[in-house]
């Protein structure tokens, strides 16, 4: 596995377990995640996630 | 020697609609006129939760806060629970509206009538607690990815979903209705909600039940187990929304997420969680749709 493994298609999160990556998230960003604003893409693997929650954010 | 009688056939769900819909018009309320909301309420002054029933309750955050700050946390602990209830009556609303006509007879389809009444009337009712006196209506983090069922899977799916989100609800509901110590608005609002509820819970027991027998039989094992693992899953992710890190924030807790964490793992909660759940999770084992008691 590494950053770029599907996360949601090989199994490794379920969509309830989203639930607590989105949480955990929040909890390393300080704020909340607009959930209904996510494009699917997001979750795509890890090199996705940062893209969307951190880059932006200068972590 | 007496004679062997047979135990009364169960009541179906066509006979059971007639009798709940009866009750329904009956007890039929009005979400704008019969509720006193108060010009304010005293966070912080005044408890909104039976403490027992925070979900921090036992655990060191708990342990840590004052008088003040528990009863600060029991308000934002009830608009974090008003607000998950209201999120699952959203999908709930739209699921009936596919239930009714199309796939149940006309006795059913006029009892949905009523469940969706009422259901929208709930949601208006923790919509305007939570607007008035919070400000907001705390976000679900629920994403639903599409799935591709056997049939009458989705159907049973979705009456197991009604029913977790139903009866965990309704201890809540019916502890705090008793609980004379708490804000009138809240133990009001709790009782208002109990009301509808005890019909809803009879009808999707019933409906569940008669949905399971007609159609799990003729499932594949890999169908049957997938169900029961989302179901097992379904459950523990809907307790996890009982702790909202958001509603720690806002009740003054500096690491609400490391609280969350520390509640989710301590025995205590778990034993809440437990003890909440028994009644449910003791009646999908008795209609065969759990084979044993999942991990919470
Ligand atoms: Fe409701
Ligand atoms: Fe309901």
């Amino acid at each position: 596995m590494d950053d770029r493994t599907p996360i949601l298609d090989s199994g490794i999160l379920s969509s309830l377990d989203v639930v607590e990556l989105v949480i955990f998230i929040e909890s390393l960003r300080g704020e909340e995640v607009d959930v209904d604003s996510i494009e699917p893409e997001a979750l795509l693997n890890v090199d996705s996630l940062f893209e969307t929650f951190f880059k932006a954010f200068g972590r | 020697m007496n004679a062997i009688t047979a135990p009364p056939a169960p009541e179906t769900s066509t006979q059971l609609s007639t009798r709940l819909s009866r009750a329904s018009v009956k007890k039929l309320w009005n979400v704008y006129g019969d509720i006193a909301w108060p010009e304010s309420v005293d966070i912080g002054g005044e408890w909104f939760m039976t403490p027992e029933l925070v979900s921090l309750y036992g655990t060191p955050a708990w342990d840590a806060l004052d008088e003040t700050g528990r009863k600060r946390l029991s308000f934002y602990d009830l608009v974090n629970f008003f607000s998950l209830t209201l999120h699952g009556e959203r999908p709930l609303v739209q699921g009936l509206c596919n239930q009714m006509y199309a796939r149940q007879n006309a006795e059913v389809t006029e009892y949905i009538h009523h469940f969706l009444d009422e259901e929208n009337k709930h949601m208006v009712m923790f919509g305007e607690f939570c607007s008035r006196y919070a400000g907001k209506v705390y976000a679900q983090k629920k994403l639903v990815v599409p799935k591709t069922y056997a049939k009458g899977e989705e159907d049973v799916t979705f009456f197991i979903k009604v029913l977790i989100v139903e009866e965990l609800g309704d201890y809540y509901n019916v502890m705090m209705q008793r609980d004379a110590s708490i804000a009138p608005i809240s133990r009001e609002i709790n009782r208002i909600h109990h009301a509808d509820e005890a019909r809803h819970i009879i009808f999707g027991r019933r409906l569940l039940a008669e949905l399971w027998n007609e159609h799990a039989p003729k499932w594949q094992p890999e169908t049957l187990t997938g169900l029961r693992t989302w179901l097992a899953g379904y459950l523990k992710a809907s307790w996890n929304d009982f702790y909202n890190p958001t509603a720690y924030k806002d009740a003054g807790i500096a690491d609400a997420y490391d609280a969350r964490q520390a509640a989710l793992a301590a025995e205590c909660c778990r034993e809440h969680r437990r003890r909440v759940s028994r009644k449910l999770v003791d009646y999908f084992i008795d209609t065969g749709i759990l084979e044993a008691e999942p991990a919470l």
